[in-house]
């Protein structure tokens, strides 16, 4: 099971590099986008509300959340049982780990969906 | 040529803990262990450290020389003399017992963990064998680098996992579940990766390679560590079969003269 999570943790590395890249050029180079022809200001209210709307962006975001969330507390739990409190403690960091993602990614979900309009 | 001998000292029950000089006379192809031996006969009885073949094939001498992994028994005084001074210290991400002898025995046994011997199903065959397995010279060459190893220790001492967390299964314990895994006339392939893939295992190895920087005797235990990830990877997409063990060599022909030739004598164990 853990050569699973392992596999998963490296996969979610590599496709949050891609979905970070995307958001990068949606968020910090829309001037760049605009003189092609495509976007304008990210933060603009009418922008912010299209982007909510549509189906493909909301299902990234939530996506992308998983693999921030998975990336981020299977990094952060490898490194804690590395340590003298965290193997002593192993378990309990698991399962800490484990609540607080599965809270985060509901709570993510939930504001995406949300923001949406359903 | 004079040199400055800086020793780690560990004493614990005296409650010494510290360094000691020593200044010697060092002559041409006179290596650290023969002069650490030179202080314990000549001047410092009380000095413990641990050696066997004085030939780098035991890797009982294993130590940190002017802060690099090194066996004394191998390390020429005039090549790595700084400033007419050298340190020497134990092995470091080990639990000392006295001077320069670190305790081996948590290394041993994660090293017993892993099985490293054939597994055969044949449980009969393998307690008892009557005939050597057959092996080709190209299957040797699958694992014969990492077969080199001493367990000397002294990757543990550059390993960074090893010092943060004691129970990782060291470097040289995964170089050798490696060997043993593609060694074409084992059969404990899946048996030998479910163990080296729990917690503190081969995954929680952080790629720094500082284990075949220090191995003295070439062997590359980075690189089988990131091969026994890709058996692991494999395994885990279902695309490695669990492999079967190379046959036993079949028993020669009976010669023609059987009769003339002297039979050997019982067995004596």
């Amino acid at each position: 099971m853990k050569a699973k999570y392992w596999i998963l943790h490296y996969l979610a590395g590599l496709i949050l590099f891609v979905l970070l890249l995307g958001h990068i050029f949606m968020m910090h180079f829309y001037k760049l986008m605009e003189k092609i022809g495509f976007g304008r200001d990210p933060l603009e209210w009418e922008s912010v509300l299209e982007r909510a709307r549509n189906v493909t962006l909301s299902t990234l975001y939530i996506l992308f959340l998983f693999f921030a969330l998975f990336h981020g507390f299977y990094g952060l739990k490898n490194i804690l049982i590395e340590t003298d409190f965290g193997k002593r403690y192993e378990k309990i960091v698991v399962y800490i780990f484990w609540i607080l993602g599965i809270f985060l990614f509901i709570f993510g979900t939930y504001t995406t969906i949300k923001a949406g309009g359903v | 040529m004079k040199v400055k001998f800086i020793i780690k000292r560990y004493i614990p029950e005296l409650a010494k803990n510290g360094f000691d000089k020593f200044e010697i006379e060092v002559k041409e192809g006179m290596t650290v262990l023969d002069a650490l031996l030179y202080i314990k006969e000549n001047l410092d009885p009380t000095l413990s450290l641990r050696f066997s073949c004085r030939m780098g094939i035991c890797g009982s001498c294993g130590m940190i020389i002017n802060g690099k992994p090194e066996l004394a028994c191998h390390t020429q005084i005039k090549k790595i003399v700084e400033n007419g001074k050298i340190k020497v210290e134990p092995i470091p991400n080990l639990t000392l017992i006295r001077d320069l002898v670190p305790d081996l025995q948590s290394a041993f046994m994660k090293h017993k963990k892993i099985k490293p011997y054939l597994i055969r199903k044949d449980e009969k065959e393998q307690e008892s064998p009557t005939r050597e397995y057959k092996q080709t010279p190209s299957e040797l060459l699958e694992y014969l680098q990492f077969s080199y190893c001493i367990q000397c220790g002294l990757c543990i001492s550059s390993c960074p996992v090893s010092s943060t967390d004691e129970d990782f299964l060291e470097p040289y314990v995964l170089a050798q579940a490696y060997r043993y895994c593609v060694d074409s006339r084992d059969e404990g392939l899946f048996e030998r990766l479910e163990i080296v893939s729990k917690s503190h295992g081969v995954l929680n190895c952080h790629f720094a390679g500082g284990c075949s920087k220090a191995c003295p005797k070439g062997v590359d235990p980075a690189l089988a560590i990131q091969l026994l990830k890709r058996l692991i990877l494999k395994k885990t997409f279902g695309l490695l079969k669990e492999k079967k063990g190379n046959n036993i060599v079949p028993p020669y022909p009976e010669g023609p003269n059987k009769d003339k030739v002297p039979k050997a004598p019982p067995k004596s164990v």
